[in-house]
């Protein structure tokens, strides 16, 4: 039985529906919800469809390589029920407030929103488009996260990133904002993943566990094992790791895992030499990666001799053995983190599937190597993966950014309407 | 190296024999007693959680095929994983070699190290060691990592092969030793054809009273 108000609403909508306008309206009130309360908001003009796409926004370093937004946070929800159209609208709301108060650039604000196996098999009881996270080697045995939402922002403010997960954890106002954004309803706030990148901030931060005494992070590191990450032709591009067919083309996947680093050795043992053999590969010598420009090339069809007469394999060297057509697979976008007291990693990777970063890890390990050469073992004289230890795992989808507020949800079109 | 055995095959009927064992035998009981007076003084960890203690090398050592020396030891935890025993002990921090590529290199312990710390992966029934597999350490302390670090296969004479570093805590206290064992990379005679195939992690507590 419709109560007073509601009838009158209803007459209301049904009267902007002979109107022209209001069918959605009429619909969303028959189905007596409220979203109408959560005013969605204008979207700018002009945003990418892919909420990857961040590349073009970039600044350029000398060789032309984009500079990777220097800090980034990771925010981690669940949900704890099934969404409604008004959870719907909260957060394509919150998004839409974010995109209008800062432009779409690391001066600005980036994001993407990413949803976990989960979220499709327990919420829409649908198969997941992407796989549950699993252990990726034989020296690991990491938690396996299973949050239902990951918003991954990144931009060159510190402060502008903690205030953005104040807004959106805890519904502070943002400033400059014009409306106040909070998540809430069926997502709960869980965790956040702080981290940085580039040049003087791994420098800055380098007194926690994990760093050896002596401050042996150099200023220029952008990176706490003291080497460059984002080179152009290192890196897979935007199309190569976008979804192209099917609902959630022009979507892409993202893995996200944790990892502690342990560089006591990596810098109380080694010369730069050895970290050079150990990152990139041991034919190679610091000058020559002095030289790099735009590649970081590693020699991966000499990994053989690197493991037999060097008893040494590049992490480079070893990884670059997963591509496609002469391109690597994946779209790496990691940052330092000293959450915790603890260096750390966040590996933000992201692909067209995420099988193409577990053939990726898989290369990584170069678990042949000891077949090689015992010296070579999984965690010693292999590549880096004596310094990084894996705490976390995670796999997420990324839709496009029509898509990204409870995607494949029933309904969420006409709640969005 | 005395050889006990062959002792008994002199020609003096013995006596020499007997007065010469009876001399070697007070040498290792000296030894033993060295041993232990320096093992309380370094740590005094005995009769502690979860089964660690404190006991000389001659045993231990024994127990994992080696030959008694004149080092402290203490056993901080065990477990089991299908078949193989593990065995965390700390041993005074000493040097040793690791074979880096084309070069060796001597690794110092650094004169804020509290222990040498050893893992044995054995047979549990036969006590064979197994090599060939990856041993990370994490050291935790009311919650917060103060040692994380692989650890190197390792060979020593009375020891035999293990998985061990150097290692420096930040004082005494209980701490929480997290062992993650990878499975053995090697050719494997059928016996061991279905067991260790994916990573293991033991947890172990332990007091450490000795230098930090």
């Amino acid at each position: 039985m419709l109560s007073r108000g509601r009838f009158l609403a209803v007459t209301a909508a049904a009267a902007l529906a002979l109107g022209g306008g209001g069918v959605a309206a009429l619909e969303r009130l028959l189905r007596g919800r409220t979203e109408a309360e959560v005013p969605l908001g204008a979207q700018p003009l002009g945003l990418p469809v892919r909420q990857h796409a961040w590349n073009a926004t970039l600044a350029r370093d000398e060789h032309g390589n984009p500079v990777a937004p220097r800090f980034q946070r990771l925010l981690l929800f669940t949900l704890e029920r099934r969404p409604s159209a008004e959870d719907v609208r909260r957060l394509e709301a919150a998004l839409r407030a974010l995109e209008r108060r800062y432009p779409w650039s690391p001066r600005g604000l980036l994001f993407t929103v990413g949803w976990g196996p989960g979220y499709f098999e327990r919420v829409l009881n649908v198969r997941s488009p992407i796989e549950w996270p699993r252990p990726l080697s034989s020296f690991e045995l990491p938690t396996l996260d299973d949050y239902d939402l990951c918003i991954h922002l990144a931009c060159d403010h510190e402060r502008r990133l903690a205030a953005v997960e104040a807004a959106l954890v805890r519904g502070r106002p943002i400033p400059g904002a014009d409306t106040t954004i909070e998540l809430g309803g069926a997502l709960s706030w869980r965790a956040t993943r702080t981290g940085f990148v580039g040049a003087r901030l791994p420098a800055s931060r380098q007194r926690v566990g994990g760093i050896p005494p002596g401050e042996p992070v150099s200023e220029n590191a952008p990176l706490y094992m003291g080497f460059k990450s984002g080179y152009l032709r290192n890196q897979a591009s935007e199309d190569a790791v976008t979804i192209r067919e099917g609902l959630l083309a022009g979507g892409t996947t993202m893995h996200v895992s944790r990892m502690r680093l342990s560089l006591d050795d990596w810098y109380g043992l080694l010369d730069e030499r050895e970290r050079v053999a150990r990152m990139f590969a041991p034919q190679l010598t610091p000058a020559e990666v002095d030289r790099f420009t735009t590649d970081a090339p590693s020699r991966p069809d000499r990994l053989t001799e690197a493991a037999s007469r060097y008893g040494v394999v590049g992490h480079a060297q070893a990884s670059a053995r997963a591509r496609r057509r002469g391109s690597p697979l994946i779209l790496r976008r990691d940052f330092d983190s000293n959450d915790g007291d603890e260096a750390g990693l966040h590996f933000v990777s992201l692909q067209r599937a995420i099988a193409d970063f577990v053939s990726t890890r898989n290369a990584m390990n170069a678990a042949n190597a000891s077949y090689l050469n015992p010296s070579v073992t999984a965690t010693v004289n292999n590549g880096i993966n004596e310094f990084i230890f894996v705490t976390h795992r995670a796999n997420y989808l990324i839709p496009p950014r029509a898509q990204r507020s409870f995607p494949l949800l029933p309904g969420r079109r006409s709640a969005l309407a | 190296m005395v050889d006990l055995d062959q002792e008994s095959d002199r020609p003096d009927g013995g006596r020499g024999a007997s007065r010469r064992r009876a001399a070697v035998w007070l040498f290792v009981l000296l030894v033993a007693v060295v041993a232990g007076a320096l093992a309380s003084a370094a740590v005094a960890g005995s009769r502690e959680t979860n089964g660690n203690r404190q006991e000389n090398l001659g045993a231990i050592a024994a127990r994992y095929g080696g030959m008694p020396m004149p080092v402290p030891m203490q056993t901080l935890g065990t477990a089991t994983w299908q078949g193989m025993k593990i065995t965390a002990v700390a041993a005074t921090p000493l040097p040793f070699v690791v074979f880096s590529g084309t070069s060796e290199r001597t690794v110092k312990p650094s004169k804020k190290a509290s222990m040498h710390l050893m893992v044995m992966l054995s047979d549990q029934q036969g006590g064979v060691p197994i090599p060939y597999a990856s041993v990370w350490a994490t050291i935790s302390k009311a919650g917060k990592v103060v040692y994380d670090e692989r650890q190197w296969p390792m060979l020593s004479r009375y020891m035999g092969p293990h998985y061990g570093n150097d290692v420096t805590l930040p004082g005494a206290g209980s701490y929480q030793l997290t062992l993650l064992i990878s499975p053995p990379q090697a050719a494997r005679h059928m016996e061991y054809a279905n067991v260790w195939l994916k990573p293991h992690r033991v947890t172990m507590t332990f007091a450490w009273t000795g230098k930090g």
